[in-house]
């Protein structure tokens, strides 16, 4: 029985996938889609998200990864306690490059869900099992709750040594979906230009905002926590947070100033991978962009809320309309 | 069918391809049961009904233990240090 069947391989399933991306170019082949992330020499503090198009590319095996050193170590911090990664490149280059940085995820999860729960939840099942239950039942608080940790875990920053000399990843995509995946990740984490910003507002605009006000009456506690998401509103632990210098964390004139919300942030440092030194977010270059910035709060765990063009451009897309009416006439 | 959707269920696809295939390429990686159980069947214990102490004799050979089917991979104890990340500023 065993021998006369057919294997579904890798590399059958590879084909499979291959016969129905080359039919899905029909219809999504517009716009170019391009993320690049550099890792210098040394110690590294980056942006997760920024790491996203290069692990992208290593999970699907990087031979053609030009100057990948023999390993390279990521650590991933969880508020107590850093997590290990380590791809080697021997692992890279047979397509299993991701598989520490899995298990050492999978780690980091149960770590800040038992600190971000104060131990009532210790594993990430039981954890999205109750999330799934609350958004469900559209617990208003909840939701707020949900959207504001997971804002943060968004814009979480990494550290990544690496040993030998600098190397680039570089991802490009000519598919529309695929496209503006890597636009949102540099709108998100890196220096997006003006014309991917404007094709990304467009995609949404156009492809995703109409599904989700569509569904917005069948699950109002989902449609609730994308509206939440889109908020600008970011939980912050007491202590050193982990966040990225982004775009997207600026103030409406292009300032890290973290003043809206009931933070007390006294102290924010971007790191500059080139000269290994930290800098004061305020003063940072655009050019650091993408890179890993730390914030200190000095009071309780708070609501850091961040107001801006981008945000409100992304949340009015999903207002019914309210916030766009008219002000009242006076009574 | 609506475009959208089918656009939808062929992103479903290609993920769900890509995952298995992730997925079956690390289980390649151990011997499933079904193979250590094959190995063993092969291995020559001897006439079992004999109720002949088998050990003493030298041309008999021995049952493998599980432990010695499964050869696991020799792992080198990683002579690269792991390093501690920069201090946070003060």
């Amino acid at each position: 029985m065993k021998q006369n069947s057919i294997r579904i391989t890798p590399l059958v399933l590879a084909l499979i996938a291959l016969i129905f991306f080359t039919r899905f170019q029909v219809y999504a082949a517009e716009g170019m889609g391009t993320c690049t992330t550099t890792v210098k020499s040394g110690w590294n503090f980056k942006s997760a998200g920024s790491l996203v198009c290069g692990i992208g590319k290593i999970g699907s095996g990087g031979r053609s990864i030009e100057y990948f050193p023999a390993y390279l170590d990521i650590y991933l911090y969880s508020g107590t306690e850093y997590t290990h990664a380590r791809m080697t490149k021997q692992d890279v280059e047979s397509g299993r490059g991701t598989r520490s940085l899995e298990s050492a995820l999978e780690k980091y999860t149960s770590t800040r869900i038992k600190k971000i729960t104060n131990n009532q939840f210790d594993s990430y099942k039981n954890y999205t099992e109750d999330a799934e239950k609350n958004i469900e039942q559209n617990n208003t608080g909840k939701i707020e709750e949900y959207a504001g940790r997971l804002a943060r875990e968004i814009f979480t920053s990494v550290w990544v040594y690496n040993p030998a000399r600098e190397f680039t990843l570089t991802d490009t995509s000519q598919y529309k979906s695929s496209s503006a995946l890597m636009w949102a990740a540099n709108v998100l984490f890196g220096d997006v230009s003006d014309s991917e910003y404007t094709q990304l507002v467009q995609y949404v605009q156009d492809d995703v905002i109409g599904e989700l006000l569509g569904d917005a009456n069948r699950h109002p506690g989902m449609f609730s926590f994308i509206k939440n998401l889109f908020s600008g509103n970011i939980a912050i632990d007491k202590g050193w947070n982990f966040l990225s210098y982004s775009k997207v964390l600026k103030d409406e004139n292009g300032v890290m100033s973290f003043g809206n919300g009931n933070c007390s942030i006294t102290k924010a440092y971007v790191f500059d991978n080139e000269s290994k030194k930290w800098i004061q977010a305020a003063t940072a270059p655009r050019s650091m962009l993408g890179a890993g910035m730390v914030v200190y709060n000095s009071g309780a765990p708070c609501t850091l809320i961040i107001k801006n063009s981008i945000i409100s451009t992304f949340r009015n897309f999903l207002n019914d309309g309210s916030e766009n009416a008219p002000p009242q006439l006076p009574e | 069918m609506n475009k959208h959707l089918e656009r939808l269920l062929i992103v479903g696809v290609i993920l769900c391809a890509v995952l298995l295939g992730f997925y079956l390429g690390t289980r390649q990686q151990q011997p499933s049961k079904n193979d250590v159980k094959e190995d063993k069947i092969k291995v020559d214990v001897g006439n079992s009904e004999s109720n002949v102490d088998v050990s003493e004799e030298k041309n008999v050979v021995q049952p493998k233990s599980v432990g010695d089917i499964i050869k696991k991979p020799e792992v080198k104890k990683e002579s690269i240090p792991v390093l501690q990340p920069p201090a946070l500023p003060e």
